[in-house]
């Protein structure tokens, strides 16, 4: 699926189409699953890791990378090594702070949510969903 | 449209399905979008008031933009391109460009270009842009994309499927396919990507949400955000951070949550009473949230940890 995002991306660099769900109530395969998402118009991408243990979510790890493959951490927002912009700089260190939330989320609902789909929710929400997807189908096939 | 679309569906034929849709995607991005100089709108745009004869969704989709114009009187507004384009505010922020307002004069010259009634028809495929008037399809063409998608998965007998389009318009078909309904959380403003306000529990609906607090820029402690009031050229002042609308037509939903976002909510339940056909939910500047009457037996308010309150007027 990963790879028919990033051909699709290649192709209509515009029009994407990712995460076909196609699995409710399946079983998992115990193991360490790794997944990374396909890339926004920034280049950033994220990282899940997902340890299952008999059909159970124990650990989650989420990590997104900006297109230098730098962590987006405490620097994340900062230009040149300072903050610039205090308003830039807020935004996007709410984000990194929302995205240890949502592992933690995980690990605590045992899946995405309880509902279906956010309106109104921005990229990075999406490419954890992608990535969490994408590695619970590897955890389905059993192939880390 | 520049959006991620994200699908989920459930049926024998789904893969045959999502490759149509696939498909159309590409294929109405490349006619709808003003970006692209080949695309049909910017021939209209760029045509200098010439005849130009589009294809059949171009001309489908210019119908129904006209149309919705009409009904809230320019609230919505497809001719409204040489006022974004001034305020830009898109581009800037991608491109983390310092924000600059537009210079007054410049906006005062847009606002009259800026009017549905400049496009004008000759046949159902055969359009023109006058008077400096230029499309911006931006506001509908994920509803009408979606629109076509739900023929799409009716042909293929989806039984089931969600789709989220740049995740402010959702597209619930059938119900899950546990028979349940599916859940849709509102995202509430300024708080973290995940954190809702109300679940709305929908069954072959569609759903727009417009609001200011995705795409801005803060200067001088004022907040200038990406959609802009066709009237006064400036970005809306309503009172409302965000108006979600849902009803059995996409495109409506999208032209209409910007219409009725840039109304404020007294004209926008008045606009609601008057023609009906749709549900909407509206937060307002003072994190109250209000719904029409039909969606409050569908609608759970979940604002109260984020500090909102409902009002169940």
């Amino acid at each position: 699926m990963l790879k028919k995002y990033v051909r699709l991306h290649a192709l209509a660099a515009l029009f994407l189409l990712y995460g076909l769900r196609f699995a409710y109530g399946a079983s998992y395969n115990d193991g360490t699953y790794v997944a990374v998402s396909g890339k926004d118009d920034r280049g950033a991408y994220g990282e899940v890791s997902l340890t299952i243990e008999q059909n159970k979510i124990t650990d989650c790890v989420f990590v997104t990378y900006q297109k230098d493959g730098k962590i987006k951490g405490e620097d994340y927002g900062k230009v040149n090594g300072i903050v610039a912009n205090a308003d830039y700089y807020d935004k996007a260190q709410l984000a990194v702070n929302a995205m240890k939330t949502y592992a933690n989320q995980l690990v605590e609902t045992q899946k995405l949510g309880d509902v279906d789909v956010i309106a109104g929710a921005t990229v990075a929400y999406d490419q954890f969903v992608e990535a969490a997807e994408e590695a619970f189908n590897q955890a389905k096939k059993g192939k880390k | 449209m520049g959006a991620i679309m994200n699908c989920a569906a459930y049926g024998s034929y789904a893969p045959k399905a999502l490759k149509e849709v696939q498909d159309i995607a590409v294929k109405f991005e490349s006619l709808f979008s003003k970006m692209k100089e080949e695309s049909d709108i910017s021939c209209i745009n760029n045509a200098g008031g010439a005849w130009v004869n589009a294809q059949e969704h171009t001309g489908e989709i210019l119908r129904q933009a006209l149309l919705y114009a009409q009904k809230t009187d320019g609230m919505y507004e497809p001719a409204i391109a040489p006022l974004t384009d001034l305020w830009d505010i898109k581009r800037k922020m991608k491109n983390k460009e310092a924000f600059s307002l537009p210079d007054e004069n410049s906006i005062k010259k847009a606002i009259p270009k800026c009017d549905w009634r400049n496009i004008e028809m000759r046949d159902e495929r055969c359009f023109r842009a006058l008077n400096g008037a230029r499309i911006d399809l931006g506001g509908i063409a994920k509803g009408y994309t979606l629109d076509k998608i739900g023929g799409i998965f009716k042909q293929n007998e989806i039984s089931s499927a969600l789709l989220s389009f740049g995740s402010s318009s959702v597209a619930v078909f059938g119900t899950k396919p546990d028979g349940n309904f599916w859940k849709v959380g509102l995202k509430a403003p300024d708080c973290a990507v995940n954190e809702y306000f109300a679940v709305v529990s929908l069954k072959d609906k569609f759903l727009s949400v417009s609001g200011d607090y995705e795409q801005y820029f803060i200067k001088n402690a004022k907040r200038y955000h990406h959609i802009i009031n066709s009237k006064t050229g400036y970005p809306s002042e309503s009172g409302l951070r965000s108006v979600t609308v849902i009803s059995d037509n996409a495109a409506l939903s999208e032209a209409y949550s910007t219409a009725l976002f840039i109304m404020g909510i007294d004209e926008a339940l008045s606009f609601h009473k008057r023609t009906g056909g749709f549900e909407a939910v509206f937060v307002t500047a003072d994190k109250q949230v209000l719904c029409t009457q039909e969606i409050k037996n569908n609608f759970e308010f979940k604002g109260t940890p984020l500090g909102y309150s409902y009002k169940s007027s």
